[in-house]
């Protein structure tokens, strides 16, 4: 992973694990995507593929229990927009695996009702990456700006 | 979850009026339209044209509304935005729903069933 250079832009977004706060950070995200000049539908997937790691993190390394803390961090320079989603539940390990989405349209019996999170974080961005660190399980998503 | 309904025919076309359906809201959507089902509607329309977000939870709930009619109906989609139509192609959920640009074009599709 490259360095960010001094010309890099970092904010800090800190919510509670309650997903009735994730929008905050949805808006947050669109907001700053938005004005890198990136089009309608990209931006809503990167907004997208956020909402679904701060979901993943309250909902599964919390087990959907609010009090604790889920800290974005958006950095961005003229190569790469970086979102670093930081808990400090449960590690999830799944994180680690790539998943695919495979179903069968005709079947609607067996229709996936959920599951498809990752499959869209791994569709929209670049890189993803899953560590652990002094406690705190960290998700990195990236998307490149420069291709 | 604030939701507008219209009977036209036998076809319901149900219209959430919040701009996000997410993870806060699915449990609350997915409920409403439950019980829409289970009081008889079976060819419902979803007019998206209110709704700016849907997450994977949301399209969940949507997906379990579809299910929920056990082949009996169905529900067809209109007037998503493009970039909520991003999400249904992103997990190919577009080959699953029937999704139509107007209203119009949706409540006719189901009265023909």
């Amino acid at each position: 992973m490259e360095s960010l250079s001094k010309q890099d832009v970092s904010i800090s977004i800190r919510v509670d694990s309650r997903l009735d706060q994730v929008h905050m950070v949805g808006y947050a995200v669109h907001g700053i995507c938005s004005q890198l000049g990136l089009g309608d539908i990209v931006v809503y997937q990167i907004e997208l593929a956020v909402v679904e790691a701060v979901n993943n993190a309250i909902k599964h390394a919390y087990g959907s229990v609010a009090g604790h803390p889920v800290e974005v961090v958006i950095s961005v320079n003229e190569k790469r927009l970086q979102f670093e989603i930081c808990d400090e539940g449960e590690t999830l390990h799944f994180l680690q695996k790539k998943t695919d989405l495979e179903f069968d349209p005709r079947n609607k019996t067996n229709l996936p009702e959920g599951g498809m999170g990752l499959h869209i974080i791994a569709q929209v961005m670049d890189d993803v990456s899953y560590f652990v660190r002094d406690g705190r399980n960290c998700l990195v998503l990236c998307k490149c700006l420069s291709k | 979850m604030r939701i507008d309904q219209i009977k036209t025919g036998a076809v319901l076309v149900v219209k959430p009026m919040d701009k996000r359906i997410d993870a806060s809201s699915a449990t609350a959507f997915k409920a409403k339209i439950a019980d829409l089902i289970q009081g008889g509607e079976k060819r419902i329309v979803l007019n998206l044209s209110e709704v700016d977000f849907i997450d994977s939870t949301g399209l969940g709930a949507i997906v379990s509304s579809l299910k929920a009619m056990g082949g009996e109906g169905d529900l067809v989609i209109c007037n998503p935005r493009e970039t909520v139509m991003s999400l249904f192609r992103l997990t190919r959920m577009n080959r699953v729903f029937q999704i139509l640009p107007s209203e119009e074009e949706a409540v006719a599709s189901l009265s023909k069933t």
